[in-house]
């Protein structure tokens, strides 16, 4: 068995090497299969290179300190990612699994076209962030942009500040979370009471995403033909939302 | 099928001119202008491409096997993994060079060659999967917004369902329809496309980046788009176009605004609508570098889909279906390859013509014949 303090830990230099070759190195770490603790890599030199650490399937551990620039972490599959600083647009685009943590702002389009993991942003995230997303969550403890989760197709956006206008515009089936006050929904979009199972899922999901607060300050926001359908429940047998 | 350019004609050579020789192979233009370094090479295509087929409609395995029948023909197919993959994630199309690559080795001392295959990049991602990237030839971001059936800017609900894979006992939207979109959430406007360009030549090593549009805003749309520079356009002129004169004179307008635009040497795809054989090699020879021939496969679509389908049948059942459709399209695809060989050795200016002065002068073609 490994003891942590065997734990493996690599230093990568994104400056030094590039991120073709950092990307390179992290996918040949090797992952014992009884460790206790994932391998840690830890990304020095990140000044906001564009398109780093895109693509990893590899269960690893990634501390990076510094700024990234557009489509970090892109398609990332199982790895666990702590990062202090902002990220660029399209952050978690594509994003599989594993998790990501960014202390700091993201632009636009953070988490698009998702499908599953949880990608969690301690700053505020810029516009459409969630868009087109078909799993997992997305946690933003400040405030987001406009259109939030247009076109999204499933999984979970918390908000723990203010929304920009048009929030949910075309989403299906995806839930919103909100703390703050959004500028306005998205035509076909309302809001929905909190009721005590999505108090529970909502509350666990805060303590998995390290996001301080309780589930009750919390609104939830939902497609309407999707709140109707819940009401009614007759969701399987009149599906058609539209 | 159609003939929509029927007024315009083939010039051939002068009575005097020498032979002039058995024709050299198509030299398809460079796909990716970076000049790629991309360790997979791909097979010599036809300027010839399907780019908007709905595989939804088939069976996967009936999808997969004409997918590379027509691959094998040299014809360019657009489509996702997850739109002709089976349950288990197989897609024989995709995984082509991995099925008998010790075979090729052996014979041919290197690998084999992938299959052409373009990646349909629209603005939400919905079905495309990382694996879609690789040996990908072209990569197409779709600026455009997709109609379904009805003609609502939406994806129908078996598209959906093919592509996605969210939990089938919730389907999306309640099993409706969902709106589609233009642009990449992820790119905050048209001046840092240029960003996601790099994204998808860095996902895509060696794949070209190829972007369509619709025609209806052609010149602020090609001016923004060849700005971020891509390595081919794809223009989609059959939302436009009705009259074969107003497709070509969209033709050659656009390769010359493109050309205006200071990108004489980025390739220019258009999607024509309904065409023949001969349409697809005037449109080649008036300034397109590909011509999407969906349409050839009208009437064999609607023989596939009355054709048994279902687990029961074997694979090679499917792939005997698919050879014959193949086969059946060889001869148009030979048609159109026979015409641009039979020009080759004409000045550019000099392949066609028209005894309609309407059609000469719009399309600038010289008048034939000469009497005096």
């Amino acid at each position: 068995m490994n003891l942590p303090s065997e734990l493996q830990r690599t230093r990568l230099s994104l400056d030094q090497l590039g991120t073709e070759e950092v990307m390179q190195r992290i996918r040949e770490i090797k992952v014992e299969e009884d460790a206790e603790k994932l391998p840690e890599v830890i990304i020095e030199g990140a000044t906001g290179q564009d398109h780093a650490l895109m693509r990893i399937s590899h269960p690893v551990q990634m501390i990076i300190e510094g700024a990234l620039g557009n489509y970090a972490f892109a398609f990332n599959e199982e790895t666990d990612v702590r990062m202090t600083g902002n990220v660029g647009h399209g952050t978690g685009d594509g994003m599989k699994s594993g998790a990501v943590r960014i202390r700091g702002n993201a632009g636009d389009g953070a988490g698009c076209s998702m499908t599953g993991g949880t990608l969690a942003i301690y700053g505020s995230a810029g516009d459409r962030c969630g868009a087109a997303m078909r799993g997992g969550g997305i946690f933003v403890r400040g405030n987001v942009g406009k259109e939030t989760g247009i076109g999204a197709l499933g999984g979970t956006i918390v908000i723990g500040g203010d929304a920009g206008p048009n929030l949910g515009d075309a989403a299906s089936n995806v839930t919103i979370f909100i703390r703050g006050r959004a500028e306005s929904l998205a035509t076909g979009v309302t809001e929905a009471p909190l009721r005590q199972r999505e108090q529970v899922r909502l509350g666990l999901l805060l303590i998995n995403a390290s996001i301080r607060g309780e589930a009750k300050d919390f609104r939830r926001i939902v497609p309407q033909a999707m709140l109707e359908a819940e009401q009614t429940k007759q969701g399987e047998l009149n599906p058609n939302w539209r | 099928m159609q003939e929509r350019l029927r007024k315009i004609r083939f010039v051939s050579p002068r009575a005097e001119t020498p032979w002039t020789g058995p024709p050299s192979p198509w030299r398809h233009p460079k796909l990716n202008q970076a000049d790629s370094t991309g360790d997979h090479k791909h097979r010599v295509i036809t300027p010839l491409f399907l780019h908007q087929t709905a595989w939804h409609q088939l069976d996967p395995h009936q999808a997969n096997a004409i997918a590379v029948a027509l691959c094998q023909a040299n014809v360019m197919v657009s489509v996702l993994r997850s739109e002709i993959s089976t349950s288990d994630n197989q897609s024989l199309f995709h995984d082509y060079p991995q099925v008998d690559t010790h075979q090729s080795i052996a014979e041919s001392g290197e690998p084999a060659a992938s299959l052409p295959r373009m990646v349909p990049y629209r603005a939400e991602r919905y079905g495309l999967t990382v694996e879609d990237f690789d040996q990908a030839s072209i990569i197409d971001v779709r600026l455009t917004t997709n109609r379904d059936e009805t003609g609502r800017f939406a994806y129908s609900a078996e598209q959906l369902a093919r592509w996605d894979v969210l939990n089938a006992q919730v389907p999306i939207a309640g099993g409706s329809w969902v709106p589609s979109a233009t642009f990449p959430p992820d790119v905050p406007n048209m001046e840092e496309l240029r960003n996601k360009f790099a994204q998808l030549r860095n996902l895509s090593p060696g794949a070209a980046i190829f972007v369509t549009l619709d025609p209806f805003h052609l010149k602020v749309d090609l001016e923004g788009v060849l700005a971020n520079n891509p390595d081919g356009i794809i223009i989609q002129f059959d939302s436009i176009a009705s009259e074969g004169l107003e497709l070509a004179t969209l033709v050659v307008k656009t390769r010359q605004l493109i050309n205006d635009l200071g990108h004489p040497s980025t390739p220019l795809w258009i999607v024509p609508g309904e065409i023949n054989a001969d349409d697809a090699a005037k449109l080649i020879t008036l300034g397109a570098s590909g011509v999407a021939i969906d349409s050839w496969f009208d009437h064999l679509w609607a023989e596939i889909q009355a054709a048994p389908s279902g687990s029961f049948l074997s694979q090679s059942h499917y792939a005997a279906q698919a050879n014959q459709l193949a086969s059946d399209i060889q001869w148009y695809i030979q048609r159109t390859m026979g015409l641009l060989h039979s020009t080759e050795h004409l000045p550019k200016k000099q392949r066609l013509t028209s005894l309609d002065p309407l059609w000469r002068n719009a399309l600038q073609l010289n008048e034939y014949p000469k009497v005096n």
